[in-house]
């Protein structure tokens, strides 16, 4: 190999470290602006932990690799990814994709974050009420009995 | 009208118990991605979920990132239905998602049929003899306003949008005269004001458009055919020639890539008029032939044109109990075609004993964005 790739490592805040190439970090805005700024071979994420790093990991590999064949890769590398998208998403259980929200927001990785928001998007569009929502999703309601049944009456509509 | 699918639980989901629902910056980013109603059918989870949806800068972003939807409105006696179906290309061979919107007009006002509808910036206005009524469909609200002239006859309004100042108008037009013009800006505690207009006109344009800022009328001045133009922000009327003046033709104002076009009708092919430049009355022409007879394609004929180009044919089929609707792009020379099916009311399909159908397609109004405004927030003093 005529030039070797750069190595970065990054350690989780409950010390788990990963070996990643610099063109993964660079999905990062985060990540890439801390690598110019501060040329250490590692670099301590303390909001992020172990899980949820390698998590994040695995999707910018993912994604770097395939930008990076894009040159000459047929078109149908946008729809493997897709897929791989769906499986990434499909495998994870509601906490930890509100986690990967938070950290993908902490990063500033944009595709990550758009597709975890989806996933929480499309599992809201599939609740039938606002019950389900709660239950879901962990939410403790903040109207009164009275509140919640006028609201429910102006929006009647919407439930047909 | 179209049943939710039965739902297989996903299990990731149920293994989430009590965990904290994430931050509010982030819940913004997730009920951004939510379709209208969705968002209006769960108002009633929390009020951090209202205060997200009614906030100002979530609803200008929200509109902003909007689909566009094709609205085709039906008519019988006072209701009104709106079959709702998006225009992405990508849906080609799926079921459109279609909604209807019943809406009962004003019983104690007679409507005021001349004006072609338009959604402009998500909201649609309907013109009654001394009413105007301004309705969200993305929220199912509406607001009544009574018309500024005591002879009603003689006035007729429309609804603009300022995309700089992210404020809605409404021009009420009288015919004959240009003394009556008012504007009603669409806000609290707002009132008609008479505005300066000094462009006469015979009669109503029954053909207009509010595309970036400006509404665009069809008018006829002393024969002759031209472009009245209103800007909504600096509210300053100016007239356009047109190139092609002929009173005769069969003309349709259409939003043709971000810019005013006149659609003409010829036997064989269709002229396409754009407004290149208003300042200097400059027109480029595109002809468009057909590789097949309009109404082999629609029972309307050409019913409007889509913003990245398509023209757009429906045809209902009263037997089959079905609605296609076409959209022809004509630099592409490609045809796609969604069904309307499943639509099962008893009473939109019904014939009488002459065969013939009590419902009526009255409008076709493509580029709907969806928009979460609240309507009942406008006000106009007097009240109606």
């Amino acid at each position: 190999m005529e030039n070797e790739k750069k190595m970065i490592t990054l350690k989780s805040s409950d010390d788990v470290t990963f070996e990643v190439e610099e063109a993964v970090v660079l999905e990062s805005q985060f990540l890439s602006h801390l690598v110019q700024d501060c040329p250490a071979p590692e670099h301590k994420i303390k909001e992020v932990t172990g899980k949820i790093l390698s998590k994040v990991v695995e999707y910018c590999e993912k994604h770097v690799v395939v930008v990076v064949d894009g040159g000459d890769s047929s078109s149908s590398s946008g729809d493997d990814l897709k897929k791989w998208d769906d499986k990434f998403i499909k495998e994870m259980d509601l906490s930890t994709v509100y986690d990967l929200i938070a950290a993908a927001n902490y990063l500033n990785i944009q595709a990550l974050l758009d597709l975890m928001c989806q996933r929480v998007a499309d599992v809201i569009t599939a609740c039938k009420d606002h019950k389900e929502i709660r239950e879901t999703l962990g939410i403790v309601s903040d109207y009164t009995a009275e509140e919640e049944a006028e609201v429910l009456k102006e929006n009647e509509w919407a439930f047909d | 009208m179209e049943k939710r699918e039965t739902r297989t639980k996903d299990p990731s989901v149920s293994q989430c118990s009590q965990t904290d629902w994430i931050p509010f910056d982030l819940a913004r980013e997730i009920l951004m991605r939510l379709p209208a109603a969705s968002l209006m059918r769960f108002r009633c989870v929390s009020k951090q979920w209202v205060s997200i949806i009614s906030d100002p800068d979530f609803i200008i972003s929200f509109t902003a990132k909007s689909r566009s939807y094709l609205l085709l409105n039906f008519r019988k006696n006072d209701n009104q239905l709106f079959f709702s179906l998006s225009q992405h290309k990508n849906l080609e061979i799926c079921l459109p998602n279609v909604e209807t919107y019943p809406l009962t007009l004003l019983k104690e006002d007679s409507y005021a049929s001349n004006s072609q509808f338009q959604s402009v910036h998500g909201l649609i206005s309907f013109n009654y003899l001394r009413h105007v009524v301004i309705w969200n469909p993305s929220t199912r609200q509406h607001v009544t306003f009574r018309k500024p002239h005591e002879k009603p006859f003689y006035i007729r309004t429309y609804l603009g949008y300022d995309p700089i100042g992210t404020t809605y108008k409404v021009l009420s037009m009288a015919l004959f005269s240009t003394k009556s013009t008012h504007v009603l800006t669409l806000g609290d505690q707002e009132s008609w004001r008479p505005i300066k207009d000094n462009i006469p006109r015979r009669s109503f344009p029954s053909k207009w458009i509010c595309i970036n800022g400006v509404l665009y009328f069809f008018v006829s001045n002393n024969g002759r055919a031209e472009i009245l133009s209103f800007d909504v922000r600096t509210e300053k009327f100016k007239l356009i020639q047109c190139v092609h003046d002929d009173l005769e033709e069969n003309i349709y104002l259409v939003n043709y890539k971000n810019k005013l076009a006149r659609v003409i009708s010829k036997s064989s092919c269709y002229e396409l008029w754009i407004l290149e430049e208003a300042e200097k009355d400059k027109w480029s022409r595109q002809d468009f032939y057909l590789p097949f007879s309009p109404h082999d394609y629609g029972n309307y004929g050409l019913t409007g044109v889509t913003d990245s180009g398509e023209f757009i044919y429906v045809s209902v089929s009263w037997h089959d109990k079905n609605i296609h609707v076409s959209f022809y792009d004509p630099k592409g020379k490609s045809n796609r075609i969604i069904k309307i099916e499943r639509f099962e009311d008893e009473d939109f399909w019904l014939q009488d004993e002459w065969r013939e159908h009590n419902w009526g397609l009255i409008g076709c109004i493509p580029n709907h964005i969806e928009n979460l405004i609240c309507v009942k927030n406008f006000n106009c003093i007097p009240s109606v």
